[in-house]
């Protein structure tokens, strides 16, 4: 075969190979982060600080103690990679927005009862309860010690999606809570991340 | 099916590459000396084939030393590129794993193609086949850059969602399958493997000097992209190694610097400017049909 054949030849088997690879079922792809509901103050360009993840640096979570927190929001049980699905809900359910007694300062995203494979779980996305006037169905985040997967920060979603690739999977993954904190206007300011594992 | 899909920590990915790239090492030098043996059994062994072995170690060592100055600056590259140009993500599975090496393999075989048709690139792989024997410990026969060429075809894979550190375990993984096949103890494997696989066998032909064999099996682990692009020999005629002309030494600090020696020989032969830059990015064939030309001129003007 001639060289331009042989090039093209190969991106042909380039692009097959590569889409082979992106169809693949999986847990931590289709666990991607959330956008936020306001997507548009997250487009901002940030600056990017993502450094070379040295092998020593990554996986050397700081733990921390979170104390219990009753939260209100849209709960349902589906594929992680539908999240953003309860942030519409979110944004649309009238009937909890009208019971905010400020601007929220802090959004919780909140999974567990994960499925064997990680791609679902339960998830609540929403309010704590000091934020809002009365509480119904509230949703209770027991106290644990967690891991810090990602430190309060703004992050990029494509770094929020890495955090979650950085769970263990092997280990027993229990709770996964996600605080994402908010300005005035509701432009997330913030974002961290916590994990913990089932006792073995 | 699950395993698959199931996710790894990068972290365990770097840990795998360089366990294989350690523990391989050990291995290698095992098979080495059973080649040895054999040799000996067959009383092969001669003070060249000690001489050449001995050298190829050394140059390791020289690239080795090279490569730790480089290593760093080399990842980071890669993670550049990753974190500020990939088109997307691929999570880290044993199935992105699979795919990457399927990659790398095909980046391997032009990127090996490459070095075989670019004199600057050619003047480092040549010391590699600048050895007449053929044993484990020529695979390690090292030149001065063989680290730098890989970088620009891999590179892409980074573009295309690879985590550096899967892109690095690929590598690992095509060199180290390419070291097993340097050998003349596994004569021919069954059939579907030698046509699906590169074996010794194939690898033979690579490093003759024959001429029908010249130019052929460029492949790292599969013979198939050989056989598709038209670069492919099967072994039939006793393989003669080494590389045409021949080098004749076993002075490690003569082989590692052979070729850019002699690149920088034949820049000095040549007359145009034009000409020496062409040295650089023209095949190693035109380079020897320049200076055949020169000599053949000057014996014409001795004898007017
Ligand atoms: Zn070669
Ligand atoms: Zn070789």
């Amino acid at each position: 075969m001639k060289l331009a054949g042989s090039i093209l030849l190969s991106s042909a088997i380039v692009f097959t190979v590569w889409g082979v690879a992106l169809l693949q079922p999986t847990p931590a792809r289709a666990i991607t982060a959330p956008a936020p509901p306001t997507t548009s103050a997250q487009s901002k360009p940030i600056a990017n600080n993502v450094a070379v993840v040295s092998p020593e640096k990554t996986n050397r979570h700081t733990v921390k103690q979170f104390d219990e927190l009753v939260i209100e929001g849209n709960t349902a049980t589906l594929a992680t990679s539908q999240v953003e699905q309860l942030w519409r809900e979110l944004s649309n359910n009238k009937r909890l927005n009208q019971k905010l007694l400020r601007n929220p300062t802090t959004i919780y995203v909140y999974y567990r009862d994960f499925s064997a494979n990680y791609d679902s779980a339960t998830v609540t996305v929403g309010y704590a309860t000091t934020d809002l006037s009365h509480t119904k169905a509230a949703t209770t985040i027991a106290s644990a010690k967690y891991g810090n997967l990602l430190k309060k920060k703004k992050y990029t979603p494509s770094q929020l999606s890495k955090a979650w690739q950085e769970i263990d999977y092997r280990r027993n993954l229990e709770h996964v809570i996600e605080i994402h904190y908010l300005s005035e206007n509701s432009e997330v300011l913030a974002t961290e991340v916590l994990v913990n594992y089932k006792e073995q | 099916m699950d395993y698959l899909i199931m996710p790894f920590s990068v972290d365990d990915i770097w840990w795998l590459e360089t366990f294989i790239d350690d523990w391989f090492f050990v291995i290698a030098l095992a098979l080495f000396v059973v080649e040895l043996l054999r040799y000996a059994f067959k009383k092969q062994i001669t003070k060249n084939l000690l001489g050449d072995s001995i050298t190829n170690f050394v140059t390791l060592g020289l690239f080795m030393l090279l490569v730790s100055f480089v290593a760093l600056a080399y990842i980071a590259v890669f993670f550049f590129v990753y974190d500020n140009f990939k088109l997307v993500e691929l999570p880290p599975t044993l199935w992105t794993i699979g795919c990457c090496i399927v990659l790398a393999d095909l980046a391997y075989y032009w990127e090996h193609r490459f070095l075989h048709k670019n004199g600057f690139a050619w003047a480092t792989h040549t010391v590699h086949h600048s050895s007449p024997h053929f044993n484990i410990s020529v695979a390690y026969r090292h030149g001065p850059l063989d680290w730098l060429f890989p970088l620009f075809f891999y590179l892409p894979l980074a573009l295309l969602g690879f985590h550096p550190f899967i892109i690095l375990l690929a590598e690992v993984i095509v060199q180290v399958y390419q070291t097993l096949l340097h050998t003349e103890t596994v004569k021919k494997l069954p059939r579907p493997i030698e046509a699906i696989f590169n074996t010794p066998s194939h690898h033979r032909v690579h490093h003759a000097r024959n001429t029908q064999y010249l130019d052929k099996n460029y492949a790292g682990i599969f013979i198939i992209w050989d056989r598709l692009f038209g670069t492919f020999a099967k072994e039939e005629e006793k393989v003669k190694y080494g590389v045409y002309p021949q080098l004749n030494s076993v002075n490690p600090i003569k082989v590692f610097f052979s070729g850019y020696i002699k690149l920088a020989q034949q820049m000095g032969v040549i007359s145009k400017w034009s000409n020496k830059f062409r040295l650089l990015y023209k095949p190693p064939i035109w380079a020897w049909q320049q200076t055949q030309r020169k000599r053949h001129k000057a014996t014409e003007n001795t004898k007017q």
